[in-house]
């Protein structure tokens, strides 16, 4: 079975804009964006995930009126994910532990960014993980596709917009 | 336009993970600016605090939950402040002022 990928806008601060995609199989189209599929799947939660949640959408808009900086994202092979990293202190000293959430993209500029799909990571390697693991593979599959897009001038960036994106698709 | 489900779910972001967001970016923007300024690379920064560099990477990090302790390292280590706090109480003619305001405060009730 085909698949594509459209990209579409997601939602617009005002240092960055953020874009999701949409998958279109041979027979039907996904009715919703992947992102929107991410924010569906946290609707409902424990609250402590709702606290961890709460974080990773406030860093989304904060990122959003400041720019979307190499600093503020993880790298994930050729996309990128958030939130980076979390720590837990303890009296004695500070550890790091890795947030559960995963939220995957691609950091297209400083200021456009491809948010994907995530979710709960429950191993520490992401191969590990088949909670997040196919959210990793559709990132970098795109991030590949769209880096020759971009190449081919078959897509073009423009500031904070990705031009020329109705006749646009990319095949997996 | 705007997804739909992030108008609806963005509004209920708490004001906590709001102020955090922006805390941690500032704190990490900061230390960027002061690293640039004094021609640092976060692997100069991880020498100086005796860390890995990958542990420093993990510290200038967003979202990160950064600790006093930490910050007061890296301003040590930076020789600048990060995280100010405007009344400077332990400036000796501030504090005082400000017992004489007390006294003074003082006086009146009694």
């Amino acid at each position: 079975m085909n698949i594509f990928v459209v990209i579409e806008e997601f939602v617009e601060f005002s240092k960055v804009n953020y874009y999701t995609v949409r998958l279109e199989y041979d027979d039907h189209i996904e009715e919703d964006s992947e992102m929107d599929k991410f924010l569906k799947k946290f609707e409902n939660v424990p609250s402590e995930t709702k606290e961890e949640f709460d974080d990773l959408l406030a860093l989304i808009e904060n990122i959003g009126n400041r720019g979307a900086y190499e600093r503020y994202f993880r790298f994930e092979d050729r996309a990128n994910a958030l939130p980076k990293s979390f720590t837990k202190n303890t009296k004695e000293r500070v550890f790091f532990v890795e947030t559960s959430i995963r939220l995957y993209c691609i950091r297209l500029s400083d200021r456009i960014v491809i948010l994907i799909n995530g979710d709960v990571k429950t191993a520490q390697k992401v191969q590990d993980c088949p909670n997040v693991l196919p959210h990793f593979r559709l990132a970098n599959k795109i991030a590949r596709k769209l880096d020759n897009a971009i190449k081919e001038k078959d897509i073009q960036i423009q500031g904070k917009y990705l031009k020329d994106l109705d006749d646009f698709f990319l095949s997996l | 336009m705007a997804s739909k489900y992030w108008n609806k779910i963005s509004q209920t972001i708490s004001p906590v993970s709001r102020a955090f967001a922006k805390k941690s970016l500032d704190i990490i923007d900061q230390v960027h600016y002061l690293l640039d300024e004094r021609n640092m690379t976060q692997k100069d920064l991880a020498k100086r605090l005796e860390k890995s560099e990958s542990e420093i990477s993990k510290w200038l990090s967003g979202g990160h939950n950064i600790t006093l302790k930490t910050i007061i390292k890296l301003e040590l280590a930076l020789g600048a402040e990060i995280l100010q706090t405007p009344l400077h109480f332990n400036d000796e003619e501030e504090m005082t002022q400000g017992k004489q305001d007390k006294k003074i405060e003082g006086q009146t009730e009694g």
